[in-house]
């Protein structure tokens, strides 16, 4: 990891490198869009002072061989003859003088190599400009429904930029599509499932990470865009929008805007579009995390599988994904007996697509382990000790750990809940004995006709000294049941008959020893 | 740490079959077969029916090594382990094996199968190359060079007792104030927290590489020129045989007093010295590493990534 390189311009972003002209909202960018021709390039040196752009967008593609014996080059698109077409080389030498944020549209797979290796080979040699502004590369790499582009490969396209151009901006959106006003819904919104197969290719990167979504798809995807944004990690969102665009109740944008900071949204939007979100309210909100990014480390292990196995924490939630080879450790010290601690949430289980059919491990679930010591965990796999199991169908379960010449103990204790896609739990631990409560929960939009609450408890040999347990959790079982956390809480409740007991015994030990 | 056991048979030293064979192929790693594929595996030499044991730890499946075509059924056998403790995260393919069992945990060095004919589909031809059983390594679902894993492997292991895999602190190679602003690996290292002990203590420190004499290092003497503290402490091992040439170096340990310094034959792994308990002992050790009198980086076999021996060059 190169300290300092979060210093360099180019990876700033666009609202906070323009922060007078923008006020830090990313609603006031301007856009220069398709600037892929001479022409293009001299109205830009010519715009008039105060309402100049801030950012310049070209396309840039693979030229078709002009003559056999000429090499492929990158060149920009445009709808001019061919001998007008400019270079990519042409290209980036001028805009790299006219001190705007530049942003790069990769229209083909063929194009990201050698468009990245100019880019690295510009910031190598000294006598071409300095790129000294945010520098943002595109690519549409998710296929949209009714695609009329062929997707640029994410993994390419995302190793490459990794390699030659760390210090810029990713972004990363989905391909154009035909009639989009007649598309049925379902497809017209993010889901938790595209969501995660997103984070297969952005959770391991450093540079700051861009997603463009259509304004009328963020209208119905605010909890997912929102989890995204309240990720531990550099996310910001472009959201466009054309005349196809039909937005029909503008709250979820509107909740989207307040309840984020100004510079983490950019707004590319249509006219009438735009006038909405300026006239309207921009009051910010402030709504808690659930979830405490601070109160729980992650401590992740690598798989031996290719995909993507790890907890991805966000204000919103953890998210815990493939393999279960990563695990969350709370940091809140475990209190001394006798005040409890109790471990509360909501899961919300995503079976991975394709998966209804198949023979799922039984045992697949969120595993909270109360432990000893927390020093012991070198592998992701947790032996010895307490267990509390909530399974994705419903099955929940306390285990105690290994139990030498205790008889007295119970090994297990379960139950079952009906099937419903989310659950809430709180897990009170006692020291002596661990209790667990489980109810069926509404899970998004989909309501419940009534709640369904399960109680199960554990009694549980005590510890020689008389702190509690340490909490961790993980995921259990199989790779295709990923879940995510929609709220997690480790709290130490005290409990405040028992002081009193401590006191009197306190004097009756002094009285004693009088 | 880094290092495989023994696959098969009586071939301790995992050698590869003959390169060019009979017929013009190679076992070694991304080169190409008879068939004319360019495998990124190896072929270990193993006669029919020799014992095929594990060469690392983990979970143990079952795997078919052409995809149940049953022309090829034959042959078509194979293990999976998905590795557990220090191979966290590496998979090991072997095939083909006939398994005498098909699940569960294995240990490095449990006799798993026995070795089958790989081209026992064949009629002839390829019959003549030696037999082998081929190994794939997997690192996080890639496939990976496994031949210094396998072969002269010269990882330097485990070297503090809580820290199975020598996980680093702050840079590999960084340069270090507090001794003396050498350059090496700040290996962690915490105290160990035993159920029937009341107070944590200090782990082992096992040695890195193969050596014949061991000295003490002290870094600090005070103003009358007297070494003293409590934390101004660490040893010195002068390398042998593999390690021939090589010296290393950990401050924050002591040496076992029953060892004691000077020419001493040290095996690779043995624990020669406890970290320092002292009130400001950091939770790691410092580790320095020099090949004829020059620090060098050798990140990848201390973080067993490769177990290559370095090409350094010839000062």
């Amino acid at each position: 990891r190169d300290y300092g390189r979060e210093m360099r311009a180019t990876r700033m972003s666009v609202v906070d490198f323009w922060k007078n002209e923008t006020k830090g909202d990313g609603l006031n960018v301007r856009v220069a869009h398709g600037v892929n021709s001479w022409p293009d390039l001299v109205d830009q040196l010519h715009e008039p002072f105060l309402n100049k752009s801030m950012m310049i967008e070209g396309d840039v593609f693979m030229q078709a061989h002009r003559r056999p014996r000429h090499r492929a080059v990158p060149v920009m698109k445009a709808d001019t003859k061919l001998a007008d077409r400019i270079t990519f080389k042409e290209w980036l030498r001028e805009v790299a003088t006219m001190n705007k944020a530049i942003k790069i549209n990769f229209r083909s797979n063929e194009v990201v190599r050698p468009v990245l290796q100019d880019l690295y080979a510009s910031q190598a040699d000294p006598t071409s400009p300095v790129l000294q502004y945010p520098v943002i590369l595109h690519a549409n790499v998710f296929r949209s429904p009714r695609s009329v582009e062929t997707e640029v490969d994410p993994s390419t396209f995302v190793e490459k930029a990794k390699d030659l151009f760390p210090d810029a901006t990713l972004s990363l959106g989905w391909t154009k599509q035909s009639n989009f006003s007649h598309l049925h819904p379902k497809f017209k919104k993010l889901s938790w499932r595209q969501l995660f197969h997103i984070l297969e290719y952005i959770s391991r990167l450093d540079q700051p990470v861009m997603l463009s979504v259509r304004l009328s798809v963020a209208a119905h995807s605010k909890e997912q865009l929102l989890w995204l944004l309240g990720m531990d990690q550099s996310i910001s969102l472009l959201l466009w929008s054309d005349a196809e665009d039909h937005v029909t109740n503008w709250t979820p944008i509107v909740e989207l805007r307040r309840s984020t900071t100004k510079n983490r949204i950019l707004y590319d939007l249509d006219p009438k579009h735009r006038k909405f979100l300026q006239t309207d309210s921009n009051e910010p909100i402030a709504t808690p995390p659930t979830f405490s990014l601070q109160d729980w480390q992650a401590v992740e292990f690598s798989s031996s599988g290719s995909q993507l196995s790890t907890v991805v924490r966000s204000e919103k939630g953890p998210a815990f994904l493939g393999e279960p080879t990563a695990l969350l450790l709370s940091k809140i010290p475990p209190p001394n007996f006798p005040s409890e601690q109790k471990i509360s949430g909501k899961v919300h289980f995503l079976p991975k697509k394709g998966m209804e059919n198949v023979d799922l491990d039984e045992n697949s679930g969120v595993s909270i382990y109360l432990m000893d010591k927390v020093q012991d965990i070198d592998s992701p796999k947790i032996k010895n000790s307490l267990e509390v199991f909530i399974g994705f169908d419903g099955k929940i379960k306390i285990t105690n750990g290994q139990l030498k010449n205790l008889p007295y103990y119970e090994t297990k204790s379960v139950g079952q809940l009906p099937d419903s896609d989310c659950y809430g739990f709180e897990v009170t631990d006692m020291g002596w004995r661990v209790k667990l409560d489980a109810w069926t929960a509404e899970c998004g939009n989909q309501k419940l006709r009534k709640r369904r609450t399960v109680s199960i408890e554990l009694d549980t040999p005590f510890q020689k000294n008389r702190h509690l347990r340490n909490v961790v959790v993980s995921k259990k079982g199989d790779s295709a049941v990923d879940f995510l956390l929609e709220e997690l809480q480790h709290k130490n409740a005290y409990n405040y008959r028992n002081p009193w007991i401590t006191v009197v015994s306190t004097i009756l030990l002094m009285i004693y020893l009088l | 740490l880094g290092c495989m056991k023994k696959v098969c048979g009586n071939n301790a030293k995992n050698d590869f079959r003959r390169c060019p064979d009979t017929d013009g192929s190679c076992g070694n790693y991304h080169t190409e077969r008879t068939s004319g594929e360019i495998i990124d595996g190896v072929d270990v030499r193993c006669h029919l029916g020799e014992p095929i044991y594990a060469p690392i730890e983990g979970e143990m499946y079952f795997w078919r090594p052409y995809g149940g075509k049953r022309e090829k059924s034959c042959a078509d056998q194979g293990v999976r382990i998905e590795g557990t403790g220090q191979w966290q995260g590496y998979a090991v393919h072997i095939s083909s094996v006939k398994l005498s069992f098909f699940g569960g945990h294995v240990e490095a060095g449990d006799e798993i199968g026995e070795a089958l004919n790989r081209y026992c589909f064949n009629d002839r031809g390829q019959n003549d190359v030696e037999p082998h059983v081929e190994i794939r390594l997997y690192k996080e679902g890639r496939l990976i060079d496994p031949t210094h894993h396998l072969q002269n492997c010269m990882c330097t292991g485990q070297i503090c007792e809580s820290n199975t895999r020598n996980v680093l602190l702050g840079d590999p190679f960084k340069t270090d104030k507090r001794y003396n602003g050498v350059r090496g690996w700040d290996v962690e290292c915490q105290m160990i927290d035993d159920d029937d002990e009341d107070s944590p203590r200090a782990p082992m420190i096992y040695s890195p590489i193969a050596g014949e004499i061991v000295g003490r290092i002290r870094l600090f003497t005070d103003s009358n020129g007297a070494y003293t503290g409590c934390d101004n402490d660490g040893i010195f091992i002068v390398g042998i045989d593999d390690w021939l040439g090589f010296e290393a170096r950990l401050y924050n340990v002591k040496a076992r007093a029953d060892i004691g310094f000077g020419r001493k034959r040290i095996i690779q792994g043995e624990p020669i010295a406890t970290r320092l308990a002292c009130e400001n002992s950091p939770d790691s050790v410092f580790v320095e590493i020099r090949f004829e009198g020059r620090v060098v980086n050798i990140t990848d076999i201390i973080t067993a990534a490769n177990c290559k021996t370095p090409n350094f060059p010839v000062f």
